[in-house]
């Protein structure tokens, strides 16, 4: 087993080489030589190592750089994406930003794998499927609140039970795509290994809590409805909308505004008083047209009161940048740096930073310089 | 008695142009590189505030031999020495000559680095006291101390003795 390369890493990724190249392990053990195809099996599944001239023989058949085979913060192939982006964004602006996000997530992923605490063997799922009503979304997600114990105001600790509990890393990134007419809310990244949840920072408190909502039904249901690559984050009317996105938005209402918080924050006798609506859903920490729509499926408001509410603005004092990334990945990030398990100019690279906007961000976490370089 | 061969990565390089003792090291050692160091040395990232312009001309005639590193020797050093995965391109590609060409250990070859996973993977490779740092390097080739003040301190000898201590008693793992 390498250090910081796991020969199952590198098996793994000669076998997803050799199915893209659409050879059999028969033909793939000739082309390296080897005597049968239970010596492929033994290589991609780990239990051999790979030779440097085999390495170079698998670069060349499957026209790869050897960092395909052997950087370990890669993700190429591995990692997929589902992103929330305005129709404005173009496709080649999202897959450079993808490009970003991927080395991201492969160093995200290293800095797990170097973690003392193992990664639990189970991965958490919704019991739904993309047959499954919108009310069953809602009743999962109010189970949910129970289960994680979010409270009144689950918004307050969601991202610390999402990380904590369903083991889902959750970064906060700045996403800067080119055509900056259109923004993009967010995305789950799926590999084998992990789920991540990426969110764009420089949204407001309130749709950053509903992105982070959305894409937590994505990352538990991943396997049985997986999203498309692209959705739209706008507010669009249903019968536009896929089913796994709305079964999506319904999930985050209910996660986010439970009919149990409901109860305990709302004044029945003024639901008509949008200005007073507006407030409770400050408290939720969700904008007033999220709550409106809550409370009109739950018919709890009419048509020209979910009207009204919903064109009240969020209060200016709802707009706060959170600290980039997240706590967790920064401090990983620290932790490999100060023992000397990354290079400071490989993680400067990675993160697209120069090496004083590294150490930036880790005063902003109070942590000390990892490097003087 | 022939000159110190020291093989520098680019973070020496230019910290050693930053802090004009460049020429001085470049006189007094011979100083070796791979292509991949000379490349990042001329592009460093210029984005970068701290960026360092060093011009070609005074970094070719510097440095006495650039050697090439093939995917075979990058392979090598990673599948076979089993370490330098998670270093930059450079220090992998200098470290991945090294260890192909079996040159070390010795008594008149050096590696000047002051990355720590880069000495990390020195050590794996039974180096440790092969790396050098900057200001060893500069005040034997006799620049004076008060051009080594600008240093930052991972260039320093004393920053090099503690991280070697710490690689030692297991304390960086």
């Amino acid at each position: 087993m390498l250090k910081d390369l796991s020969q199952t890493l590198i098996g793994c990724r000669v076998k997803a080489a050799r199915e893209a190249g659409e050879l059999t392990q028969d033909q793939l053990a000739q082309q390296l030589g080897l005597n049968d195809r239970q010596s492929v099996s033994d290589l991609e599944n780990g239990k051999r190592a790979l030779k440097p001239t085999e390495l170079l023989t698998l670069a060349e058949l499957f026209n790869r750089d050897i960092e395909y085979f052997l950087d370990p913060l890669a993700v190429t192939g591995e990692a997929h994406f589902s992103w929330r982006a305005a129709h404005e964004v173009s496709p080649a602006s999202l897959n450079g930003f993808e490009q970003e996000a991927g080395q991201l997530i492969g160093l995200l992923r290293w800095l797990r794998a170097q973690q003392k605490s193992p990664t639990s063997a189970l991965k958490p799922t919704l019991r739904l499927s993309a047959h499954s009503s919108y009310e069953l979304a809602q009743d999962s997600a109010e189970s949910l609140v129970d289960e994680l114990e979010l409270g009144v105001i689950p918004a307050i600790n969601l991202i610390d039970h999402i990380e904590r509990k369903l083991d889902i890393p959750v970064l906060f990134i700045d996403i800067n795509v080119s055509d900056m007419d259109g923004d993009v809310s967010g995305a789950t990244c799926h590999l084998d290994q992990m789920s991540a949840i990426l969110i764009n920072r420089q949204e407001s408190d309130a749709r950053r809590v509903f992105d982070l909502a959305h894409e937590l039904f994505h990352a538990l249901t991943w396997d049985a409805m997986k999203p498309a690559h692209r959705e739209s984050n706008s507010i669009e009317p249903r019968g536009k909308r896929k089913r796994t996105e709305q079964l999506a938005d319904n999930f985050a209402a209910a996660l986010l505004m439970p009919k149990k918080s409901l109860d305990k924050l709302l004044n029945r006798d003024r639901l008509k008083d949008s200005d007073y609506l507006r407030d409770v859903a400050g408290q939720l920490q969700v904008a007033p047209m999220t709550l409106a729509w809550r409370l009109f499926n739950l018919k709890m408001i009419d048509e020209a009161t979910r009207t009204t509410l919903s064109q009240h603005k969020q209060p200016s004092n709802q707009l706060t940048l959170p600290k980039p990334y997240s706590p967790t990945f920064v401090h990983m990030l620290h932790e490999a740096l100060v023992n000397g398990r990354i290079s400071a100019r490989k993680a400067s690279k990675v993160m697209r930073k120069g090496l004083d906007q590294m150490l930036k961000l880790f005063a902003e976490y109070d942590l000390p310089a990892p490097f003087d370089l | 008695m022939p000159k110190l061969r020291v093989f520098v990565d680019t973070n020496i390089i230019l910290a050693a142009w930053d802090a004009h003792c460049w020429p001085a090291i470049s006189n007094y050692y011979e100083l070796e590189t791979v292509e991949k160091c000379v490349e990042e040395t001329l592009t460093h990232n210029p984005n970068d505030p701290r960026h360092i312009k060093m011009p070609a001309g005074d970094l070719y005639s510097g440095i006495r031999q650039r050697h090439n590193v093939t995917k075979l020797d990058i392979a090598n050093l990673i599948l076979n020495g089993h370490c330098g995965a998670t270093l930059d391109d450079d220090e992998q590609q200098l470290l991945a000559w090294l260890y192909c060409h079996e040159v070390l250990p010795s008594n008149v070859i050096r590696i000047a680095t002051a990355d720590k996973a880069a000495i990390m993977v020195a050590n794996q490779l039974g180096w440790l006291d092969a790396v050098t740092s900057l200001e060893e390097l500069a005040t034997q080739a006799g620049v004076a101390k008060t051009n080594l003040n600008q240093l930052k301190s991972q260039y320093s000898k004393s920053w090099l003795t503690s991280a070697r201590t710490q690689i030692r008693l297991g304390v960086l793992k």
